[in-house]
């Protein structure tokens, strides 16, 4: 009787057991079809030159964020994968990524000076390098030329009081009933939309060393500025548009300006292709100021194939493989070569992009995760509870001391 | 006062082949005990529900107290129903579902008190009023049944089947109780069984019917001794009146002839019957009323009928003797005896009918003829 | 095999059949629970191999955090909100079906629908309703209530909106309960009732909800439970938003757990989600008990 169990017990046991892979794992997150067909392309454009360097590209689909922390956790981490700006500091700082100098070192083509100085150490931690941005985003003003046009103003604004005075010129209430329905700007209680703003002022969230400083006076000025905008009603947000998000609001001209990234072209492209639009640099406050984000590639340290990992790495965050990556102009270049010989100074709208990452400051709060969450509570709280700007923030500040990275 | 009117009443239930109830007319008197009696799907039920608003009248008119009450909720008809499944609200105690229909209507408390304590005497179930339904007896159970019903004192109270769900011994002694409690309530009553003994010992006057028609309206004597139709003849009675098939013929004088029975009509109902020569006929005669023509001598009893005893059944106070015509053996009959029946099996015996309870029935119509 | 007796030989076959459904849910049940029961008094990290010992340092420390209070409040307002309404709302349209009215079918499918629906599926849709210029201002300014807001960055309207959308989603599943409940009351007891004056309103009152006792409890049991576990809607409509006025208890856990990385800080406070379900249920089942008659 108990030989009947014995059997198939035994063939589920051996089944179970898996083999090593014996190729590299390479994963991303998966958001348009365009994408993943650029990835596909570099990734064939690196097996041309490195046919020794086995590899299986599987992208996950959702919640990447979870699924990658899953893996780390089980031991089955893909050896090379995407990780993101803001989440870099707390898995930098759990020590689960293999430090990269050494590899850098002997790779003569890496060439780790051709990256724009606020990207090459954008994965520096305690001394040691975890990753290199394969790409950035920055954010740039966009602005709709007719609407401009018909207020009768040639050019964006250059700085904080000409942002005020041009939206209130561009509010107006164009059916008649009473209520505005065009605004001069548009933003979002939140805080990476804010952070520009404050950086503008001379604050910031976080200093380097970890000082909490959204509690000073720069960072309230700031937002008692980013706050009049709405509260003064030359600003809307989306919310209250029906829209999902800023972009949406300016494609469907409910606003004339917008702060947004370079992903908002393609969607203008997609769903407002008349729209004529112009990019400048975001106006000024007492400086200039803007935000970059980037993006990683990674190796994990339990991985088995570092070293073709990182040859992977080299390839794609290497001056070839970012070239055909962002020639898509699907994100834009961290390196200066690549920039110029893509041509990225030379167009009109790309060129804003570039210089902004003169002054950028890179998106990455070295805080635990709940930063962001507690961040977005005291905006909410302060857009739509009315909470006051200075007691807020300060409250904020005392709670962000307690999630201080150690 | 409470008369209760049936015009011309019926009930046809939507998707219906023929109607549930046709064409009955009822007059009801004040403080009468009326028994609805048939075999089950006759319509008693249905009736009654009509009277109590339970089922919508689809013509017709119902009349209490000479008051059209068609149209009326039943709440507004002063009536009360005892169910057969008592329907007592599980979830009250005994006083609260005697109370509901006083509550409802809104009665002070102490008057919802005292009434709910007097029908508890009547009905001895005083020791029951903080008790739930579930942890009584069905007896009990009926009884309080019939006190939510008291309670609220009605013009008509109706029962349906109430004693059906009770056994032999418990529904004898209900009975004597019911018709008890008739007396003390100085009400009137219709009462709805399938039990045609339990008909006959309750009723002031008895409705029998039968598909839906009012078969005969009369008291239980009348409906024994002159049956309408052959089918209240055979439903009332107990065992029931023996049929023969057969037709009647002329010979010297007007005779009645079957299969296995021939004899000579008696003078007195000669006349009756001559519209019937050539025409068939049930003959109808009562286990009652059949006598050993060795032994009777007093009453006058019809020509000799020969019959063979197929078995005795002696209970005690009297034998039931079934026998059959002498050459036709697969129609059997039966006709009591007194106790000192001493025939075997197969003895061949001769009988006569009192000639007075002779009866006749219309083949064709099943009217009663003589 | 043979067997000492009759009986041990029942024993064995009974065992037998349990024993694999048993280790099934073991496995993926009981092991689990008792699993995230231990690691609460761990400071676990997945991605750290470093997990200390902490004992009940979880615990108070998730009884200092304002969001925390914040989240036991809410998913309480929540449930206190919810359970009635759903409860009394399914029974009344359980009620109303079990009538032979015009109609009937279309009722039945509108209500029911919601309840088969994915989750996530409705709470989109609702997304959209709740919107500032969605269907639900339309249907109030068409109905002449001036309404020019967005239900769900509302911090007053974010959490009664969500429970607004449970209600009317759980309901038609709760309907069919009552609607098998209706069915066993006997119509008899309606009739005698009809006889003693009750109303249709008296009836439903002092006959259906008394006699539908049992499932009641069942529902209510059902509703409470599901209620202090609500997460679909608010990952979906709120992010817990706006402020944290919609973050419930079963939110803050996934919070904390799956975007902070704290296992053992989320495993706590699912725990004392976890003990706060257990001791509604005992209160009710010792308070409320469902009297079968």
């Amino acid at each position: 009787m108990k030989h009947v169990f014995l059997i198939p017990f035994c063939t589920l046991l051996l089944l179970s057991c898996t083999k090593q892979a014996d190729y590299v794992r390479f994963t991303s997150w998966q958001s348009s079809p365009t994408e993943e067909r650029i990835i596909r392309q570099t990734l064939t454009d690196f097996e041309k030159e490195h046919p020794d360097v086995a590899y299986q590209f599987q992208p996950i689909p959702g919640n990447y964020p979870e699924k990658i922390q899953l893996m780390l956790g089980t031991g089955k981490a893909p050896d090379l994968f995407w990780l993101k700006g803001d989440t870099a500091p707390a898995y930098m700082d759990f020590e689960v990524l293999e430090p990269l100098d050494p590899f850098v070192s002997i790779d003569q083509n890496f060439d780790e000076a051709d990256f724009f100085p606020v990207f090459r150490d954008a994965f520096r931690h305690k001394g040691k390098n975890y990753g290199y941005a394969k790409d950035f985003n920055a954010y740039v003003l966009f602005y709709n030329k007719k609407l401009f046009a018909e207020a009768g103003l040639i050019g964006p604004p250059k700085n904080w009081e000409e942002l005020y005075d041009f939206s209130k010129r561009l509010t107006k209430d164009t059916d008649g009933d009473g209520k505005n329905d065009q605004f001069g700007f548009v933003i979002e209680p939140s805080i990476d939309i804010a952070l520009p703003f404050a950086l503008q002022n001379g604050g910031e969230l976080v200093a380097e060393d970890g000082t909490v400083r959204v509690g000073e006076p720069e960072f309230i000025e700031a937002l008692n500025f980013f706050m009049s905008l709405y509260r003064d009603g030359v600003s809307t947000i989306p919310a209250d548009q029906g829209a999902a998000w800023m972009g949406d609001v300016f494609s469907r001209e409910q606003c004339a300006m917008t702060i947004s990234g370079s992903w908002l072209i393609p969607y203008l492209r997609d769903n407002s292709p008349d729209l004529e639009y112009g990019v400048s640099e975001l106006p000024q406050g007492k400086k200039r100021g803007t935000l970059a984000f980037t993006v990683a590639m990674v190796i994990p340290k339990q991985s088995n194939h570092k070293k073709e990992a990182w040859t992977m790495l080299s390839y794609l965050a290497g001056k070839e493989g970012m070239k055909t990556w962002t020639n898509s102009g699907i994100a834009l270049p961290t390196r200066k070569s690549v920039a110029l010989s893509n041509g990225f100074y030379e167009d009109s709208v790309l060129n804003t992009f570039m210089q902004s990452v003169e002054y950028a400051k890179l998106y990455k709060i070295n805080m635990k995760e709940r930063w962001y969450d507690e961040s977005q509570a005291a905006m909410q709280g302060i857009f739509y509870k009315n909470k006051d700007i200075e007691k807020t923030l300060k409250e904020l500040g005392k709670t962000l001391e307690k999630y201080t990275l150690d | 006062m409470a008369t209760i009117a049936v015009k011309d009443l019926e009930k046809v239930f939507p998707g219906a082949e023929s109607a549930t109830i046709k064409n009955a007319n009822l007059n009801i008197k004040d403080k009468e005990f009326i028994v609805l009696v048939g075999p089950s799907g006759c319509g008693k039920s249905t009736l009654l529900r009509m009277i109590a608003g339970l089922e919508e009248i689809s013509d017709g008119e119902l009349q209490i107290n000479g008051e059209r009450m068609n149209e009326l909720s039943p709440k507004d008809r002063d009536i009360a129903m005892v169910f057969q499944n008592y329907a007592l609200y599980p979830h009250m105690t005994v006083f609260d579902n005697m109370a509901f229909g006083l509550k409802l209507r809104k009665t002070p408390k102490d008057e919802i008190k005292q009434k709910v304590e007097h029908a508890a005497k009547v009905l001895g179930i005083t020791h029951l009023l903080d008790r739930r339904p579930k942890d009584m007896s069905g007896g009990q159970r009926q009884r309080v049944a019939i006190g939510r019903s008291i309670v609220r004192n009605p013009k008509v109270f109706l029962f349906d089947e109430p004693l059906s769900n009770l056994d032999a011994k418990l529904r004898v002694q209900m009975r004597a109780e019911i018709k008890k409690l008739h007396r003390q309530l100085d009400a009137t009553i219709v009462y709805v069984t399938h039990d045609q003994i339990e008909a006959m010992t309750m009723g002031d006057r008895i409705v029998v019917l039968k598909d839906g028609i009012v078969q005969q309206f009369d008291t239980p004597m009348n409906l024994f001794n002159n049956p309408q139709n052959k089918f209240v003849a055979g439903f009332i009675g107990s065992p029931s009146m023996n049929f023969l098939p057969g037709k009647v013929i002329q010979k010297e004088e007007a005779t009645f002839k079957s299969k296995s029975l021939e004899f000579a009509i008696p003078k007195d109902l000669r006349p009756g019957l001559k519209p019937y020569i050539g025409k068939e006929v049930f003959f109808g005669f009562r286990p009652e009323y059949i006598y050993d023509k060795q032994f009777e001598k007093s009453k006058r009893l019809s020509e000799n009928m020969e019959i063979v005893v197929d078995s005795v059944e002696p209970i005690g106070s009297e034998t039931f003797v079934y026998f059959h015509f002498i050459g036709n053996p697969e129609h059997s009959f039966c006709f009591r005896s007194d106790s000192q029946f001493s025939y075997g099996i197969g003895s061949e015996i001769c009988i006569g009918v009192d000639i007075e309870r002779l009866r006749f029935f219309d083949k064709e119509t099943e009217k009663r003829i003589m | 095999m043979k067997f000492k007796s009759r009986k041990k030989e029942q024993l064995f076959w009974g065992y037998l059949f349990l024993a694999f459904p048993l280790l099934l849910l073991s496995i993926f049940v009981f092991f689990p629970i008792g699993f995230a029961f231990v690691v609460s008094f761990y400071d676990w990290n997945l991605l750290i191999p470093d997990k200390p010992f902490v004992g009940l340092g979880n615990y108070f420390e998730l009884f200092k955090d304002p969001v925390f209070i914040k989240a036991i409040k809410n998913t309480i307002i929540y449930t206190i909100g919810v359970v009635p309404v759903q409860t009394l709302l399914s029974l009344f349209l359980a009620f109303i079906m079990n009538q032979k009215i015009r109609g009937r079918a279309f009722f039945r499918t509108a209500f029911y629908i919601p309840a088969i629906t994915s989750s996530v599926v409705t709470s989109i849709i609702f997304v959209w309703i709740y919107s500032k210029p969605g269907l639900l201002n339309y249907g109030l300014n068409a109905l002449g209530v001036d309404s020019n807001i967005d239900w769900l960055t509302n911090p007053v309207t974010v959490l009664p909106s969500i429970m607004i959308l449970n209600v009317w989603t759980t309901s038609g599943y709760f309907m069919v309960s009552f609607l098998a409940g209706l069915q066993n009351i006997p119509a008899s007891l309606y009739e005698a009732a009809k006889i003693d004056g009750a109303n249709q309103w008296q009836q439903f009152w002092k006959i259906t909800v008394p006699m539908v006792r049992p499932v009641t409890y069942f529902v209510v049991i059902m509703s409470l439970i599901g209620c202090f576990q609500v997460f679909d809607q608010i990952f979906i409509m709120s992010s817990g938003g706006p402020d944290n006025a919609s973050t419930t208890m079963s939110y803050f856990v996934y919070q904390n757990s799956f975007k902070y990385f704290r296992f053992g800080f989320g495993a706590a406070s699912a725990a004392v989600l976890a003990l706060l379900i257990f001791a509604t249920t005992l209160i009710q089942k010792k308070y409320f008990p469902p009297d079968v008659y």
